[in-house]
């Protein structure tokens, strides 16, 4: 099996994999000497990566990484529609789940108790997400923070790579919730990536 | 004692990251920024040094003189309890200061990233340091 078709059968949680390693390349060049922690414990924060600014000394960064095929309209089109009428309902049944799922997904990432938090979703249909994250909100009811955007580009048998598309604000966060991370992970477990002394 | 809210400590902390971020920015091209990246490596980890220094309750050296600049640090950690694994990285890049600086030959890439890394390993010391003493600083 060439490398092309080995790619190309990836699972969507093999795709997710490769693709938590590009976004903690990428928290890794904008942040300062971050401790990087890859899928922490779901019990403490529901992420894929969780970056730890300066040495484990600064602010929290959360990414949570969508990558499901149902989110992008380019994918998991089996077949031609026979009609017009046929390709519209289709449409309308799709962008409902779609709508839904995303919403649920925009509901995870706002409630993430750290600082900067972040969706990565898939290049292709960033414009269509965003458009969505439009309506859902990317600031909070209380206007303190941004929801911050991360587009994953799948390139075969290349690495993937990971753009920032929408800068993130710093959120409030709730003192409790952040105690509850620094106690029961960030003081106990040793990060997946970090500088050594 | 709390030194860290001082505003002689935030002038030389936020100078600190200042210039390791912007080390950092030069190394995305370190081709095209390499001197830049080293000059900045070395002036983000005195400006750390300096921080540190206050954030340890002590004054920061006012000579130029390097070695006063660490056995300063070393006091202030001896002082403190605190570990001196960082300051191996700092003397690395105090004794590289005048080459890159001033020096007519030409530093080559490779010592240069080395320079970045010995910042960046300083600078994972001093925040570990500060945060261990007065707790998270940016929360």
């Amino acid at each position: 099996m060439t490398v092309k078709d080995d790619t190309g059968k990836l699972t969507t949680r093999q795709r997710e994999g490769r693709a938590i390693n590009a976004v903690a390349e990428l928290l890794r060049r904008k942040l300062s000497v971050p401790n990087i922690y890859l899928e922490p414990p779901a019990s403490l924060i529901s992420a894929d990566v969780l970056a730890v600014d300066r040495g484990g000394a600064g602010d929290l960064h959360a990414v949570e990484i969508k990558l499901e095929r149902d989110l992008n309209p380019f994918e998991g089109q089996r077949r031609k529609p026979s009609s017009t009428k046929e390709l519209n309902e289709l449409h309308r049944v799709w962008y409902a789940k779609y709508s839904e799922k995303l919403n649920v997904i925009h509901r995870q990432v706002m409630s993430m108790p750290v600082h900067f938090r972040y969706l990565a979703i898939s290049a292709e249909s960033f414009d269509l997400a965003f458009g969505e994250l439009g309506h859902l909100g990317l600031f909070p009811a209380d206007g303190i923070g941004r929801l911050g955007v991360i587009t994953i580009k799948e390139q075969g048998e290349e690495s993937p790579t990971a753009e920032m598309a929408v800068v993130p604000e710093r959120f409030r966060v709730d003192p409790a919730k952040l105690k509850a991370i620094e106690t029961k992970l960030l003081a106990k477990s040793r990060p997946d990536i970090e500088v050594r002394i | 004692m709390r030194h860290t809210g001082s505003a002689g400590f935030d002038t030389y902390y936020r100078r600190a990251i200042q210039l390791a971020d912007a080390m950092r920015l030069c190394q995305d091209d370190l081709p095209a920024y390499a001197s830049a990246a080293a000059l900045l490596a070395v002036h983000s980890a005195i400006s750390y040094n300096d921080a540190v220094l206050i954030g340890l309750g002590s004054r920061r050296p006012r000579s130029e003189n390097h070695r006063a600049a660490v056995s300063a640090l070393k006091q202030a950690c001896t002082r403190e309890g605190v570990d001196h694994q960082g300051i191996p990285h700092f003397e690395k890049l105090l004794s590289a200061k005048t080459d890159i600086s001033y020096g007519e030959k030409h530093v080559d890439d490779e010592r240069i990233a080395k320079l970045c890394t010995y910042a960046e390993r300083f600078q994972k010391w001093e925040e570990r340091t500060l945060q261990q003493r007065e707790g998270r600083l940016s929360s």
